[in-house]
């Protein structure tokens, strides 16, 4: 045995003796009856904190600034009746708002970056069925969402296409409905709770309406994994909220993304204005086409990225565009379009590609990485002056969309200094 | 609670030969398996492990003991190494008699190591993790590690020295 070995063996002698290795009884007692405690708090705040994470990831997405917003204020209405007085108990809060058939939120919101105005009318689930349902109107789009069967109907009416999706979709846009509905207070309650934990800077005020000579509430929070900040102004005598903003920011800063002007309860609302009918002459995108566009983008990237066989490539990317042209995935498709002609050196075909798909998208954010590689083909025929201001709108397009040190910011940038150094 | 206690009575013999190893004060031994046992079942529920529980308990205790050490530096405890020869920090070999003796004569040796080294030389040992799963827990590299036991078996050969028969 080595002196290492008889080190070891020192040391498990030492310090492996029965004795030591035993402890006591009241020890033992001591220990299992702490952590005995300890585990069953562990497991009762599981139980608040689960809510709360799934809230969290849900408000990680993309769609709160759609569809969602006049939910969160609807719950935001279920908080404030909470802090607002300690003579409002949870029970009675929660008997208040089983009490509410439905409202309408009436403002003004943004779509694609363009302020729109907007009408929303929800119908609260029943406890025990799940009629809840909501409608969303605007000048560009139609949203119908079921919790019954957990359909989702959008229509564009100046693009004339219907687009019905199910849960189970991997868009996280129309998850979110679904997601936020079972958290919905008139099931559960448990966004009260909820709400009250994740909430930050949660401030009220009792100031008196100068117009009205009415006493209001006044209360404004954020929170800070959505960059999202809420204000909203309650009636003392009904407790309900009269109006409210919402801003994509912690501070409250510049135009509000959402603003509900006005908030109507209680409505004598039909059953079936809460049913869409599928216009006539529209095109329809079911579950099945996005399926079929996403096989069609495999087929393609592996043309394109695997085989080299652009030509092929570029045929698979346009049928996704003519399937389904208002998925995000069409957007790719055209950007994948022109670099197929340009690998294939049809760059005059190439900038036109570029410039019909910005044409064609330009409500919307992100088009940065098309503005990329507009600019770059023009850099490549030495037009500097229109590859500047294509780099320019990749900026402005993707700002708070990618992140200002990755494709294709960094790289725009680099290119602005690189015609500038000229 | 019953898987709890399952816990606890399987690992338990070895963690409380890591928390002895690694303790200048004999006394606290209880106070870390419980503060380690305690914060373990208050993570019911969210506890995701990586490696094995053994290896996850162990180091728990090892971080526990040293934060009780610093502790107890910090305000200004009596360090209660067990050798008879604090000032000097090296055991009289006369102590080196009998289990009582033997024992303060090696945790007097141990304790002069460097904390890192002490660690995983009693994490590998005693609790016989092996050097990837040290490596893995703390965050290290497993050349560091390796390295530190090294040097530690190496510092404790040459305390130990003459003192007890190796």
């Amino acid at each position: 045995m080595n002196r290492a070995e008889k080190i070891k063996e020192l040391l498990h002698k030492t310090f492996h003796e029965p004795a030591d290795r035993t402890g006591s009884v009241a020890m033992d007692e001591r220990i299992l009856s702490d952590a005995s405690i300890s585990m069953k708090q562990a497991v009762a705040a599981n139980q608040r904190i689960y809510p709360i994470s799934k809230w969290r990831r849900i408000m990680r997405t993309k769609t709160a600034k759609l569809t969602t917003a006049a939910a969160v204020l609807v719950a935001v209405f279920v908080l404030t009746t909470w802090y607002r007085s300690t003579a409002w108990s949870f029970e009675r809060t929660i008997a208040a708002i089983k009490q509410l058939n439905n409202l309408q939120i009436k403002g003004r919101m943004d779509y694609w970056s363009e302020p729109v105005d907007f009408n929303c009318w929800i119908r609260c689930p029943d406890q025990e069925s799940e009629l809840g349902a909501m409608r969303l109107e605007c000048e560009r789009m139609t949203m119908v969402a079921h919790l019954r069967d957990q359909t989702v109907y959008f229509y564009w009416p100046r693009e004339k296409v219907v687009l019905i999706t199910k849960q189970g979709s991997e868009i996280d846009d129309l998850k979110f409905w679904y997601q936020a509905a079972e958290l919905s207070p008139w099931l559960t309650g448990k966004i009260v709770e909820t709400l009250r934990l994740f909430t930050d800077d949660w401030k009220q005020a009792v100031v008196t309406d100068p117009a009205s000579g009415k006493e209001q509430v006044h209360v404004t929070c954020s929170y800070r994994p959505s960059n999202t900040s809420i204000s909203f102004v309650v009636d003392t005598e009904t407790n309900l909220i009269q109006c409210g903003k919402m801003w994509m920011n912690l501070e409250q800063a510049g135009e509000p993304q959402f603003v509900g002007q006005t908030v109507i309860y209680d409505q004598d609302i039909p059953d079936d204005f809460f049913e869409f009918q599928i216009p006539t002459g529209v095109k329809v995108i079911t579950q099945e086409d996005i399926e079929q566009c996403r096989a069609l983008m495999k087929k393609a990237e592996d043309l394109c990225f695997k085989q080299k066989k652009y030509a092929e490539a570029m045929e698979a990317y346009r049928q996704i565009h003519d399937k389904c042209p208002h998925l995000n995935m069409a957007i790719e498709a055209m950007m994948m379009v022109g670099i197929c002609q340009n690998r294939l050196g049809e760059y005059d075909k190439e900038i036109e590609t570029y410039q019909a798909a910005i044409s064609e998208y330009s409500v919307r954010k992100g088009l940065g990485w098309i503005y990329f590689y507009l600019g770059r083909a023009y850099m490549d025929q030495g037009q500097n002056e229109k590859a500047l201001e294509a780099f320019e709108n990749c900026l402005v397009s993707n700002e708070g969309v990618s992140k200002p040190d990755k494709f294709p910011l960094k790289d725009a940038r680099e290119n602005i200094a690189k015609i500038k150094g000229r | 609670m019953d898987a709890l206690r399952r816990i606890y009575e399987k690992y338990k013999p070895d963690l409380l030969g890591v928390a002895g190893a690694l303790l200048n004060d004999a006394t606290t031994v209880e106070d870390v398996l419980h503060d380690v046992f305690v914060r373990f079942a208050s993570q019911a529920g969210s506890f995701r492990l990586n490696g094995s529980l053994k290896g996850y308990l162990a180091i728990c205790v090892a971080n526990r003991a040293r934060n009780t050490n610093r502790s107890n530096r910090q305000n200004g405890h009596k360090t209660l190494i067990r050798t008879g020869t604090e000032s000097s920090g090296r055991p009289e070999p006369s102590q080196a008699a009998g289990f009582t003796e033997r024992r303060s004569f090696v945790a007097g040796a141990l304790a002069q190591l460097p904390q890192e080294q002490r660690q995983v030389v009693v994490l590998h040992v005693l609790s016989s993790l092996r050097f990837r799963e040290i490596a893995q827990q703390t965050g290290e590299s497993i050349n560091t590690i390796q390295s530190r036991y090294r040097y530690g078996i190496s510092k404790l050969q040459s305390l130990l020295n003459g003192e007890v028969d190796l």
